[in-house]
């Protein structure tokens, strides 16, 4: 009957007496002994390895160590912000952005040229009426 | 994380997490991601699966801790949720798993019915390569035989008999009969 409790023994689980009863037993029962060496090689052998560390920083994330959302992406809160900035100071607006293209600026001139020596005629049109 | 908080017990933590000390929370994680991982592996054989589902048994407790009563119970109630959330992984699968099934005839002493001690068995016990031979055996058992077998590294025969609602002597038996099926495929040379 002892060597049904080999397993108790080995969880201690045995009260006093028991404990004392089994390992009297154990040193006289050679199939007890190799048994308890088994369980004994088994329990180091299925010994819990640890978890991954990757799943315990996910879990905590979700849990103690959860941002607020806008802390979260902070990061691109702070990249659309200065992205507008830049937008506004940099990016050209047609109004005053001085045009390089010379064909714009040749017409331009041309028009100007044109609507210049309008203005010349009939400033000395006037004068000469005056 | 406080060193002051390895020292307290799980219903102390649970009470200063209740509180608002986030750490007694990390602190209980920190003290079952091993077990409580093992214990899911052992049973859904899958590392992502697994994974899973140990986030999901902690964020359980995560979400509820205000409904937690400090009984002394938590590491039951963990295991517990790790179970019923493995045993809807598995109803949710193709392969349905059992976890009362037992291909055992069941012996009263498990050693009666090994494979004789050979000195091959024997031999096998000094090789470097024993650790990862049991595990596979262990691996190999029926699902009911190798649940047994893995809480016994975290709970006793009793609180294994509260926690599986058997009597203590049907997970004695389950026990018995999972250890010597293992050292029948290790004799055999049954495993990879």
């Amino acid at each position: 009957m002892n060597c049904e409790n080999l397993l108790f023994y080995v969880q201690g689980e045995l009260d006093e007496s028991a404990l004392r009863a089994f390992e009297a037993h154990l040193k006289t029962c050679a199939r007890c002994q190799k048994d308890l060496l088994f369980v004994r090689r088994a329990d180091q052998a299925l010994a819990a390895p640890a978890a991954p560390g990757a799943l315990v920083d996910k879990l905590f994330a979700k849990t103690t160590r959860k941002q607020s959302f806008w802390v979260r992406y902070k990061t691109v809160w702070l990249g659309f912000v200065a992205a507008a900035v830049v937008g506004v100071l940099f990016i050209p607006h047609p109004d005053k952005t001085p045009t390089l293209n010379a064909e714009v600026l040749a017409y331009l001139s041309e028009n100007l040229d044109a609507d210049y020596q309008t203005f010349a005629s009939d400033l000395a049109e006037f004068e000469n009426e005056f | 994380m406080d060193a002051n908080l390895t020292g307290k017990s799980d219903d102390e933590l649970m009470v200063l997490f209740q509180n608002g000390v986030q750490e007694a929370f990390e602190e209980v994680v920190l003290r079952y991601k091993n077990g409580l991982y093992q214990y899911i592996l052992s049973l859904v054989k899958d590392d992502g699966a697994a994974g899973d589902l140990f986030q999901e048994v902690f964020l359980a407790l995560f979400t509820h801790a205000a409904d937690f009563r400090a009984e002394g119970k938590l590491k039951s109630w963990l295991f517990q949720t790790a179970r019923n959330k493995v045993l809807h992984f598995w109803r949710d699968s193709k392969t349905p798993l059992s976890l009362d099934e037992t291909d055992e005839e069941g012996n009263a002493f498990w050693h009666e019915t090994l494979a004789e001690d050979s000195p091959a068995l024997l031999d096998v016990l000094q090789t470097q390569e024993l650790g990862e031979k049991i595990r596979q055996a262990a691996d190999k058992l029926p699902p009911r035989q190798r649940e047994v077998i893995f809480l016994r590294q975290y709970m006793s025969f009793k609180e294994m008999s509260e926690f599986l609602h058997r009597p203590i002597g049907t997970v004695l038996a389950d026990c018995h009969r999972g250890l010597q099926k293992m050292k029948v495929l290790l004799s055999q040379g049954d495993v990879l």
